[in-house]
């Protein structure tokens, strides 16, 4: 990560949900049981338990083995999804602000003494945040399965068409808690006028010949406010938090996108 | 607003082409985006060949429209207003009768629209009548179109009179870039090296009437034909409707002909016609009848000093005097004291100003330029007066003391102190006394109501005396002139033939004959057909016309072109 990218970080952290977590064992407390302080439940003893988790008290009353347990800690997982399809790389600086989100999702996931994984979309696991490149994808889930009751970082400009519903479902779908970040290039969030236009795709050989007067620009407002509404739907739907973020610079995105939609927090 | 080159304007076509051009290949520019669908529903049609496609508005489009309206506007020489450089012909008509003569004014007009076809469109033209007073006709720098126009109205009818203050007057409107072009009827030889001079005359013969007057008994009219052999022609002469002559006659080359003719009646206007011939407008002349301009005078004094005054006799000799016996009657007062006088009445006073007397034999010293005094000379007099001066401009005096004073009086009357003891003077017995008495007449029946004179020349006064508001005088031509002023009205004398004064309730109170005469204009022999070229041209020619124009038009035009590259990169 880049160093203005980690000084940027620093002032926050990621908010994790309140519900409990599945992750390995750490300093946060899990849905399952476990060795932490916190009292849970009984159960009867198994061969094998952990003969000091035993109550003896209850054994004295009942007669009966019961064991005490605990709720296990655990480290949170956050897996964070990474779209590096060439549309993330319509413009140098949202190719830049894609790395710079990534990493400081990790970043903040390490914070938490916890794990991230970076999966491509549509590929594998992404070791090196500065040295990937864009590749086209067909599929815009990773095809590494995505862990149980982790949290989940999407990162993309979801510029394309369709409901995004099914999708955001297939993605939280068992994760304890998804973000959806959408990065838009700030061109792309809001327009200008610039009067005839081919415009190309950069994912496909297709274009158009548009004149992007006043009414065109409006009526592409329009259009992205309806495509934004419904990812942010979707994301509702998923009990998951939703931040669309114009690239820029990492403290500039953190600060105006990220923070008021709370994904992150001071720490 | 013009164009020097109007055939330029072709280059308007430009404009469609342009918009051709838009409609059938435009340029876009190319931007890699991620979310295409979502600027999909505002695409273009899509274009398969050279089919067209809808005209955008584009700054592009509106720059290259901008640029091909410069640059039609350039090629067509787009000059705006009466800028300096725009060409102008400066016309000085000779507006002296001559110029009415048979074929003149045809002769005028073609050459006056030969140049105005050297001219282009936007040029400016100047049209200065001449005469005494030049008169600026169109202009200055009218549309040169409109002398046209102008040139349809225009009546010669003055008399000779110098071409030269018309052309210093069209030499300061044309300026150093402007041409000169003098219409004439000969040959002119003093005009400025810039003019060019068109003579459109032709060596004719013509008979006219030279004067006319009637003296109450008898009408006379002086004819002469001018021309290089006898001329017969013939001549009518009308009493109001009642022609009482239709005669031919044989005027004799260059020689005055005077015919007279009992005259009909004092008060029947009388109308001499000659037949046709080169010039009309010198062979009619209507005369008539002469007003009644009675002056009536009243003495206020014994009858012992008029005695020796001998007014009764001079009152008696002076033609249209009338003497009165009451003084509100009269226009003029003889008193030998000062009395109370009504407004505009004139007053007399005769009488030693003091009781001391001298006695003067001369040498006197008279005003002469007063027209009181003209022909006064007081020689042989011995004029006994008062040692005092009177009050008032003296106008003959004796070494330093006044003897006749004119004093200021209301309304234009005339007041008179004549400083004079007549017991111990022989001035009334002296040729001056009445010629001063005739001129204190004139000078008074100058002043009566109406009309000082009935029959003019054109160019000449008609004048009223009296009040009149609202009167108007209404000429040959039915035209009417509004009555200018307090208690004169005058009018010059522009067109031949009868003028008619008529008040405010429609009716008539004066009429005046206007007849022109000028044996210089009628005299048609010198007139001559041809042609001087400009000596030298103007210092600023067409060539330069529009420069600031066509300048400001490439700044623009690049200007245009620059930003439109500039849209476009």
């Amino acid at each position: 990560m880049r160093a203005d990218c980690a000084r940027a970080c620093a002032p926050y952290r990621l908010v994790l949900p309140t519900s409990p977590l599945a992750g390995r064992a750490g300093d946060r407390l899990g849905r399952g049981t476990g060795s932490s302080l916190e009292f849970m439940d009984f159960r009867d003893y198994a061969p094998g338990d952990d003969l000091r988790h035993i109550d003896w008290r209850s054994y004295a009353r009942t007669d009966q083995l019961k064991v005490r347990l605990f709720r296990e800690e655990i480290s949170p997982e956050l897996e964070i999804v990474a779209d590096f399809s060439p549309s993330m790389g319509s413009s140098e600086r949202k190719e830049r602000a894609l790395r710079d989100l990534v990493g400081a999702a990790a970043h903040w996931a390490q914070r938490a003494a916890g794990r991230a994984r970076c999966l491509l979309a549509g590929g594998g696991a992404l070791d090196d945040i500065e040295g990937a490149t864009l590749s086209e994808s067909t599929e815009p889930l990773p095809r590494l399965p995505l862990r149980p009751r982790s949290l989940r970082v999407w990162v993309s400009d979801f510029l394309f068409p369709g409901d995004p519903t099914p999708l955001l479902r297939r993605f939280a779908n068992g994760a304890a808690h998804v973000y959806i970040v959408q990065l838009l290039d700030p061109w792309e969030l809001d327009p200008e006028p610039e009067g005839l236009l081919r415009l190309l795709d950069v994912e496909a050989p297709e274009e158009i010949e548009i004149d992007l007067n006043e009414r065109a620009v409006t009526r592409y407002r329009e259009r992205l406010g309806r495509l934004r509404d419904g990812i942010l739907q979707a994301t509702r739907s998923v009990g998951g938090s939703y931040a669309c973020v114009a690239a820029d610079d990492p403290a500039t995105m953190f600060r105006t996108a990220l923070l008021p939609q709370g994904i992150i927090e001071p720490d | 607003m013009g164009f020097t080159s109007p055939i330029g304007l072709f280059a308007l076509l430009a404009i469609p082409a342009v918009i051709f051009l838009h409609l059938f290949r435009q340029r876009f520019r190319e931007r890699r985006v991620a979310g295409l669908f979502l600027f999909a529903p505002d695409a273009l049609p899509a274009r398969a060949g050279n089919k067209r496609t809808r005209l955008l508005k584009t700054p592009s489009f509106w720059l290259e429209i901008a640029a091909a309206l410069l640059l039609a506007l350039w090629l067509g020489g787009f000059t705006v207003g009466a800028g300096h450089r725009v060409p102008h012909l400066v016309v000085i008509w000779d507006d002296s009768a001559s110029m009415g003569a048979d074929g003149v004014p045809e002769r005028a007009r073609a050459a006056l629209e030969e140049a105005l076809d050297e001219l282009p469109g936007h040029a400016r033209g100047t049209l200065i009548v001449s005469g005494t007073r030049p008169e600026v006709r169109i202009g200055p720098r009218a549309p040169a179109a409109f002398l046209r126009d102008a040139f349809d109205a225009l009546a010669p009818r003055q008399p000779q009179h110098d071409l030269r203050p018309s052309l210093l007057l069209g030499r300061e409107l044309a300026g150093d870039e402007g041409r000169l072009l003098l219409l004439t009827d000969r040959p002119f030889e003093d005009a400025p090296p810039r003019a060019t001079v068109r003579a459109v005359g032709a060596a004719q013969g013509n008979a006219a009437v030279l004067s006319a007057r009637r003296d109450g008994t008898k009408v006379y009219f002086d004819l002469m034909a001018f021309a290089d052999g006898s001329m017969r022609t013939r001549f009518t002469i009308h009493a109001r409707d009642r022609e009482l002559r239709n005669e031919e006659i044989t005027l004799p080359p260059g020689r005055l002909v005077r015919l007279s003719f009992g005259d009909p009646g004092p008060q029947v206007p009388v109308r001499f016609a000659l037949g046709d011939d080169a010039l009309a407008i010198d062979n009619a002349v209507t005369l008539l009848p002469s007003p009644t301009r009675v002056v009536p005078v009243a003495t206020a004094m014994p009858d012992e000093t008029r005695t020796l005054l001998a007014l009764d006799e001079v009152l008696d000799v002076l033609p249209a005097v009338r003497v009165v016996g009451d003084r509100a009657q009269a226009a003029l007062v003889i008193a030998d004291a000062p009395l109370e006088t009504a407004p505009g009445q004139s007053r007399v006073v005769i009488r030693p100003s003091a009781d001391e007397t001298d006695a003067w034999v001369g040498p006197f010293l008279l005003e002469h330029r007063h027209p009181l005094l003209r022909g006064v000379t007081l020689e042989g007099i011995v004029w006994t007066a008062g040692n005092t001066s009177p009050p008032g401009a003296p106008l003959a005096l004796a070494g330093e003391l006044a003897l006749i004073c004119e004093q200021a009086a209301p309304g234009g009357a005339l007041r008179l102190a004549v400083n004079l003891d007549a017991k111990r003077s022989n001035v009334a017995a002296s040729p001056d006394w009445p010629i001063l008495w005739s001129n204190v007449v004139e000078h008074v029946r100058r002043r009566l109501p109406g009309p000082a004179a009935t029959n003019v020349r054109l160019g000449e006064l008609m004048s009223y005396r009296g009040r009149l508001p609202d009167a108007s005088l209404v000429g040959p031509d039915g035209a009417t002139r509004p009555a200018r002023g307090t208690a004169v009205y005058t009018w010059v004398a522009r067109k031949p033939g009868v003028h008619r004064l008529i008040d405010a309730d429609g009716r008539e109170r004066a009429r005046w004959s206007a007849h022109f005469v000028d044996a210089a204009e009628s005299d048609l022999r010198e007139a001559a057909t041809a042609t001087r070229a400009p000596i030298e041209e103007p210092t600023g020619g067409t060539e330069q016309e529009g420069d600031f124009e066509r300048t400001l038009l490439a700044l623009l035009l690049l200007a245009v072109l620059t930003a439109d590259w500039w849209v476009l990169s």
